[in-house]
């Protein structure tokens, strides 16, 4: 492992968290977007763990607070990730002319998560999640910030500047303190929306794929459920892996939209175990509904899954 | 320039190789790479596990998409294993020309040993030939290591471990006439904007002048928001001699849904708009063409097809509905964009020609430059 005395996060192996395992080569994209200093894109189908590897990191290297998560929306922008401007409330106060602080308009700027953690400087993670559900400009005005960690509260007069500064900590032009060190950025996509890119190349990129090693998703399921039971036998566990790999493959071959994924398969390990059936019980050619629910998420999923093993077993 | 601020010649292949490949990578991805080794990413020394670090540090730092991973998986799979005795060998020749100068001129006389080095930096590809500012350092590290094969010293030659499978290492780059994004883009550009809706944004300088006028203030003066009220009705052929743009149709009417237009939609009809239109692409779902047309009336007209132009015969009886048809749709649209794409110079005598020569309609090529020019047409700019 890179050893850099400089830097002031501790190295992220990917299995120290309670609840996550990431591979060696996860671990190592991880590192070397902390050491560059550069965002990291992590894409992957939806349940494999891309939103809760924010967070294991955060955990990992002991990091108070984090991550602080900005879930992105179709109407969101760059500047909401920065700071907010609030002028309903300049205008409220406007009102009342006992009340000056309305002549200025700094006492109504407040950072956002970004902005904050840019302008602390302070060892941190912050998660952008769902990039991709944002607007098509939404990637393209984050470009500069991403890149230089420095950015300008364009609703800020010039002429406040100075008296921002002495107030709140922050001038128009934000910019880490000089011993200050750069927020771990972790972006994630599904790939709703291509991304363009110029984006795509301020960040590093990886992919976290459905673990093909059943014995990777035994460790991962025994990790989350750890937390929450504590009887849980490694016979159901096994076994419940197995038969969700053979569901997972039969999935693969009908081209469901949906693949279920490790978090399906956690949930399905639970209500497995509070129904107290055994893993052996349960045969992938017939799932009860109780199963299908928890691991089918479209209907025409679990119709073409049923009538796959309908077919089989009329043969 | 020192050996520091310089990729080991594994990378350094790789980085050219991806640039001759059209990868954008700029300066700050060579420089975060060569921080990346100085802080012990991908360990240096070639032994195999040090190779599979190389390659995954290579991914990370700069594969975007699979086509570029294909591209560092296969140059990595090109590029010879050298044997441990090769190694060795490399390094002892390396020890001994740093200790003594006279070894390197002695490989520099060496010409003919080149090729044998040059394929440790740059195999198969002439594009990843190094330039000629970057080559002494390079050459004189490969020649000194082959010095011994030409006296006769026995050194292996490098040849490929394994063969390159089939399957995954032909790295196909999809060409779209226009990409999704590019497509999206451009219907952004297709904007009327008006004020519409609700009553939801507020007025400042209509709340400041009330407040004004009356001393203080009841409520905020709102007013509706902007919005695009860019209409958009697209009619494109499906015919057989249109098949070879069947993906751009598809990118088409998938743009159309992010293009943010206050209406935007895709009829189809084959060779000709007749008396029926189609709502999708097997046209299988029958409407009136005649109350498609009025609906959008007032609308942007765009309409894809090769008139004729790719068979490239003219028919009498085409024309005349064509012409037909663009008359009527010249007094319910103001704007009409026939995108056809066969080149320029296959209209001639066929009903493309009588199309682009007719008043009403500007017939244009289909590429990015003129889908831009469309969507300028369309906005009113003739």
């Amino acid at each position: 492992m890179p050893d850099d005395s400089a830097c002031k996060y501790k190295t992220f192996f990917g299995d120290r968290s309670a609840f996550y395992v990431a591979t060696s080569q996860t671990a190592t994209i991880v590192n070397l977007a902390i050491r560059l200093g550069r965002p990291l894109l992590v894409e992957g189908e939806a349940g494999c763990g891309k939103t809760r590897l924010a967070h294991a990191i955060a955990e990992e290297l002991e990091l108070a607070g984090s991550p602080i998560s900005i879930t992105v929306k179709s109407t969101t922008q760059a500047k909401d990730l920065l700071y907010r401007f609030d002028a309903l409330r300049r205008l409220q106060d406007a009102q009342n002319p006992a009340n000056t602080d309305a002549r200025w308009v700094y006492p109504y700027v407040e950072l956002e998560p970004l902005g904050d953690a840019i302008q602390k400087g302070k060892p941190c993670v912050v998660l952008i999640d769902e990039v991709d559900k944002a607007d098509i400009d939404f990637p393209n005005d984050l470009l500069d910030v991403l890149d230089r960690f420095e950015f300008d509260i364009e609703d800020l007069p010039r002429s406040e500047s100075d008296r921002c500064a002495a107030a709140k900590g922050f001038g128009r032009h934000v910019t880490a303190p000089a011993d200050g060190v750069k927020p771990i950025v972790i972006i994630t996509s599904n790939r709703e929306k291509p991304l363009p890119e110029p984006f795509l190349r301020r960040c590093l990129y990886t992919r976290l794929d459905f673990p093909a090693d059943a014995g990777i998703l035994a460790r991962i399921v025994r990790k989350n459920l750890d937390a929450r039971l504590d009887d849980i036998g490694d016979a159901l566990i096994a076994g419940a892996v197995a038969r969700f790999c053979q569901i997972r493959e039969r999935g693969r071959d009908l081209e469901l939209q949906k693949l279920p994924a490790t978090s399906e398969l956690v949930d399905w390990v639970r209500v497995l175990h509070w129904q107290s059936r055994k893993a052996e019980e349960v045969s992938p050619d017939a799932l009860s509904s109780a199963d299908q629910a928890v691991l089918f998420k479209l209907h025409q999923d679990i119709e073409r899954y049923r009538a796959r093993t309908a077919e089989e077993s009329a043969e | 320039m020192s050996d520091s601020a310089r990729l080991p010649p594994p990378l350094l292949g790789l980085f050219r190789e991806l640039l001759a490949n059209g990868v954008p990578l700029g300066v700050r991805d060579y420089l975060d790479a060569l921080r990346a080794l100085q802080l012990g990413f991908g360990r240096l020394d070639l032994k195999q596990d040090g190779r599979q670090a190389l390659r995954d540090l290579a991914l990370a730092l700069w594969a975007r998409s699979d086509a570029e991973q294909r591209l560092i998986a296969r140059w990595f799979d090109l590029v010879p294993a050298p044997g441990r005795a090769l190694i060795d060998a490399i390094d002892e020749a390396l020890a001994r020309v740093s200790a003594s100068g006279a070894g390197q001129s002695v490989g520099q006389r060496q010409g003919g040993t080149a090729p044998a080095g040059g394929k440790l930096a740059g195999p198969a590809s002439p594009t990843a030939q190094p330039p000629p500012d970057a080559a002494p350092v390079e050459e004189s590290c490969a020649r000194v290591s082959f010095v011994g094969a030409h006296a006769g010293g026995g050194l292996p030659v490098p040849r490929l471990s394994v063969e390159p499978k089939i399957d995954e290492h032909y790295v196909l780059h999809p060409h779209t006439l226009v990409s999704l994004r590019e497509m999206t883009v451009l219907w952004r550009r297709y904007r009327r904007s008006t004020r519409r809706g609700p009553r939801r944004e507020l007025d400042l300088a209509a709340t400041i002048r009330e407040r004004c006028r009356r001393g203080r203030l009841l409520q905020p003066v709102c007013r509706a928001r902007r919005a695009n009220s860019a209409r958009l009705l697209v009619l494109a052929d499906t015919s057989a001699s249109m098949d070879p743009w069947r993906p751009f149709l598809a990118t088409l009417a998938d743009s159309l849904r992010l293009g943010r237009l206050a209406s935007a939609e895709l009829r189809y009809f084959s060779n000709l708009p007749r008396s029926q239109l189609f709502a999708d692409v097997d046209l299988t779902d029958p409407q009136a063409r005649d109350e498609v047309l009025r609906r959008h009336a007032g609308a942007g007209l765009l309409v894809l097809s090769d008139a004729g132009s790719a068979r490239g015969y003219l028919n009498r009886r085409r024309a005349l509905q064509t012409a037909a048809f663009l008359a009527e749709a010249a007094s319910l649209f103001p704007a009409i964009v026939w995108i056809n794409p066969m080149p320029r110079t296959r209209w001639a005598g066929t009903t493309a020609a009588l199309v682009a020569a007719g008043a009403n309609v500007s017939m244009l090529p289909l590429d990015a430059a003129h889908l831009l020019r469309a969507v300028d047409i369309l906005r009113g700019n003739k």
